[in-house]
């Protein structure tokens, strides 16, 4: 089976599978020749979103094995995913038990996989790709195979230890990365195609034989690409991973042997694991503000849901109701696939949070209270389901007030509350509703309006309260509003405004309803 | 002797009914309805208590305005340190009918527009959940849930529902709505509410002064009924002797303070 792609107006193989490629063809040849070559041969187009969506699920669904993974995209868009495996082994009985977990877990899945575990990114890159340890050819699965074979690479990458280069050995050979890659060729370092050439017609063929060499001299003639992905690969510089998922700092999972399907059954597991992680927290005199739930699926697909309290805490009996409150929503897409093997509950936003002295009266307080009520309904209904109101410092109504989520955390500073000499409405309409006015001046107050066909004589009438345009603003009209308060005769109160001044541009201004007063 | 038996078992009987129609949450230190302390007046929308179901009528989305004010005016005599926020809840899609409430015009009603939290809810099943939820809540003062048209889900069993968690919670909640058409409910309190025409401006005979409202208790759980014209200043509610004079009813007892009192009390 191939996949093809359109490549100046020829059709060239992208993708081949083993069978494939013992059958003769290569990849970079025209599909027509490849045809003839192999007259039975399965061809696709190749949809590279889609592979790449799918691959991108495939490595999430990794995180089961070590919570940071990364797809590395510095050579193939699609084959390579890195794992952040420091102190990870250890779970797995040792760094080849991990590996080997790994790859057969993936063998099982009909792909082909390799992978190494080395002190650096690129170290691990260079081996997976072209050691000879640690390969790991899967028998095929029946008929239908991938053409996409996965090569994994676990790097063992200290993220915090920049500066020096781990001394221990890497997995697959004694000695160190140094010595390890002496005798991988150059491409193993994630070369173009231009500097191996290069690399080999100066007869370097070796990383070894690069050791030692002038370094000023190989960035003149090959740029500092090279000299950076050297020094990559034996750790001489930083190279990081960027998790795909929210990295936990704290978490707890629950493996289970027969996958589980029914959401009765996730939400025990939840509050078993938010017991478990809490009391975590609670060891470490900590709290967290953000719960993530991950729900890896047998099909191997992640499910990632995440919860956010208004505040740190350390409740798991909240925790569980914030998820339950968050899963009911789900109901009817709730989709487990095949079943959930593995749960996984983890923390960020993790921070200092001493024990409270409850007293007897534990309701009294205010604060607390408020905050649990803001996380059930915003984790049911949403961030954006209750807001308080916010002051802007602009005289624009509509502007002057925003709408910020009681949860949001901004630390942005308020703009100066209104002047409450002001008049301004209790309710205030979202879009200014055109009204028909009669005003026995100009310039005067409205004598008469007629708002949603019901038609008001005034009373009493103040203003105006003459309002300018925000011409810095682009986009903004340029017509000032003179704002007044109208009372009709029933003592209804509304707050109307006269977009422009007579012997403006519009022949005749418009007159808008904009609030209700009580 | 015979006449002491008799009295007591109907004491005893007139205890029960009125356990079960929930009034002794209006009876304060042994007193009965409608008499305070001292002596003062009971009256309604200065002395109800918290923990009550409220329906705030007003004739039409026109009155918007009235029953909001009125209903915000009952609420704020319930904030006290302890509970010190008011939830006001709203259908999201009715904001474009009787307008969203807004911070700025809170300032200059009067209240602090930092306890007012404003909830926009995409169902009414939604807003129904949420106003639950925030009775049960210790910080909240106050539930206002606004409503348009009439929805099916807020029949007798879901206002007896809220009134129950209301009763028990020790939180008010306020259900505003609209329409000519009203429907059996459970609440304790029905107000109807319509605005009234204000009194001049000091310095200015053409602005309309402070807002007025003209109040009927419907019915009520005490049997209480009752009209008043009520003017809201920041200070609270004052009644009004007639439209034309403006002059505030001194006999409604000190009224300037009622709010000055509930707060230093609580606080």
């Amino acid at each position: 089976m191939v996949l093809y792609e359109m490549e100046k107006s020829a059709m060239r193989l992208m993708a081949l599978n083993r069978a494939a490629l013992s059958a003769g063809l290569g990849e970079g040849q025209t599909l027509a020749d490849a045809r003839a070559l192999c007259p039975p041969l399965l061809a696709r187009p190749m949809d590279r979103a889609r592979l790449m969506a799918a691959f991108e699920e495939l490595a999430d669904w990794l995180s089961w094995a070590s919570p940071l993974v990364a797809v590395h995209r510095a050579m193939t868009p699609m084959s390579d995913i890195v794992f952040d495996v420091t102190g990870v082994a250890h779970l797995w009985g040792g760094e080849q038990a991990l590996l080997d977990a790994l790859t057969t877990r993936l063998a099982g899945l009909g792909l082909e996989a390799r992978g190494s575990i080395a002190p650096t990114i690129g170290a691990a890159w260079a081996l997976s790709h072209y050691g000879e340890d640690g390969i790991i050819t899967s028998p095929r699965k029946g008929e239908v195979d991938s053409p996409v074979s996965g090569r994994i690479l676990a790097g063992r990458v200290g993220v915090d230890t920049q500066t020096t280069p781990t001394p221990t050995l890497p997995l697959t050979r004694g000695g160190g990365v140094a010595e390890a890659l002496a005798c991988l060729p150059v491409m193993a370092l994630r070369l173009d195609e231009a500097t191996g050439d290069g690399l080999d017609r100066m007869g370097l063929k070796r990383i070894g034989q690069l050791y030692g060499r002038d370094r000023r001299a190989l960035q003149a003639r090959f740029g500092e690409g090279l000299l950076l992905r050297l020094d990559q690969a034996l750790g001489t510089r930083n190279e990081r991973i960027v998790p795909r998922l929210p990295e936990p700092e704290r978490m707890a999972e629950r493996r289970f042997g027969e996958p589980i399907a029914l959401l009765d059954d996730v939400m025990a597991t939840v509050a078993d694991l938010s017991i478990r992680l809490t009391a975590g927290l609670e060891a470490g005199r900590e709290g967290a503000q953000t719960f993530h739930l991950f729900l890896y699926r047998v099909d191997h697909k992640v499910m990632h849901l995440a919860v956010n309290a208004a505040s740190a805490t350390r409740d798991g009996k909240h925790v569980t109701r914030l998820f339950a409150n968050r899963l009911e929503r789900f109901e009817g897409e709730f989709d487990t696939g095949f079943g959930i093997d593995m749960v996984r509950l983890g923390a960020t936003s993790v921070s200092r949070l001493e024990a409270a002295q409850l007293g007897v009266f534990e309701g009294a307080n205010a604060r607390l209270g408020l905050d649990r009520l803001y996380d059930r309904v915003t984790s049911r209904l949403g961030a954006e389901a209750l807001t308080r109101s916010k002051f802007a410092d602009t005289h624009i109504p509509e502007r002057a007030v925003m709408l910020e989520p009681v949860v949001a955390s901004t630390d942005a500073v308020p703009g100066a509350a209104p002047d409450p000499a002001l008049p301004r409405p209790l309710r205030l309409l979202p879009v200014p509703e055109e009204i028909a006015v009669i005003a026995e001046v100009p310039e005067g107050p409205p004598a008469r309006m007629e708002w949603r066909r019901v038609s008001h004589r005034f009373r009493r009438a103040s203003g105006p309260e003459r309002i300018g345009v925000e011409w810095w603003r682009p986009g903004e009209g340029s017509l000032t509003r003179d704002y007044y308060i109208a009372e009709d005769e029933e003592g209804r109160r509304f707050w109307l405004f006269r977009e422009g001044l007579y012997g403006e541009a519009p022949a005749k201004p418009r007159w808008f309803l904009h609030g209700l007063f009580a | 002797m015979r006449d002491v038996v008799r009295s007591g078992v109907l004491a005893s009987l007139r205890e029960h009914i009125e356990k079960v129609e929930n009034r002794p949450l209006l009876l304060r230190g042994g007193e009965r309805l409608g008499m305070r302390p001292g002596g003062r007046e009971f009256v309604p929308w200065r002395d109800a208590p918290a923990g009550l179901l409220h329906e705030v009528w007003a004739a039409t989305g026109c009155d918007a305005g009235a029953g909001l004010g009125f209903a915000l005016g009952l609420a704020r005599g319930l904030i006290s340190p302890g509970r010190p926020v008011v939830l006001w809840l709203q259908g999201s899609h009715q904001g474009a009918e009787t307008g969203i409430l807004y911070g700025a015009g809170i300032a200059s009603f009067g209240l602090d527009a930092d306890r007012v939290v404003i909830g926009r809810m995409k169902s009414i099943g939604d807003l129904l959940w949420c106003a639950e939820e925030a009775l049960g809540c210790t910080g909240v003062a106050a539930v206002i849930a606004d409503i348009a048209a009439y929805p099916k889900a807020l029949d007798f069993t879901a206002s007896r529902r809220l009134a129950l968690r209301a009763k028990s919670a020790g939180v008010s909640m306020l259900i505003i709505r609209y329409g000519p058409s009203i429907p059996a409910s459970a609440a304790f309190m029905r107000w109807l509410v319509a605005p009234a025409p204000s009194g001049a401006r000091v310095f200015d005979d053409k602005a309309s002064g402070a807002p007025r409202f003209a109040v009927t208790l419907d019915r009520s759980g005490g049997g209480l009924k009752g009209n008043w014209l009520l003017e809201w200043t920041n200070d609270g509610f004052g009644e009004i002797d007639s439209p034309e004079s403006g002059a505030r009813k001194a006999a409604s007892g000190a009224l300037v303070p009622v709010l000055g009192d509930r707060l230093s009390r609580t606080a």
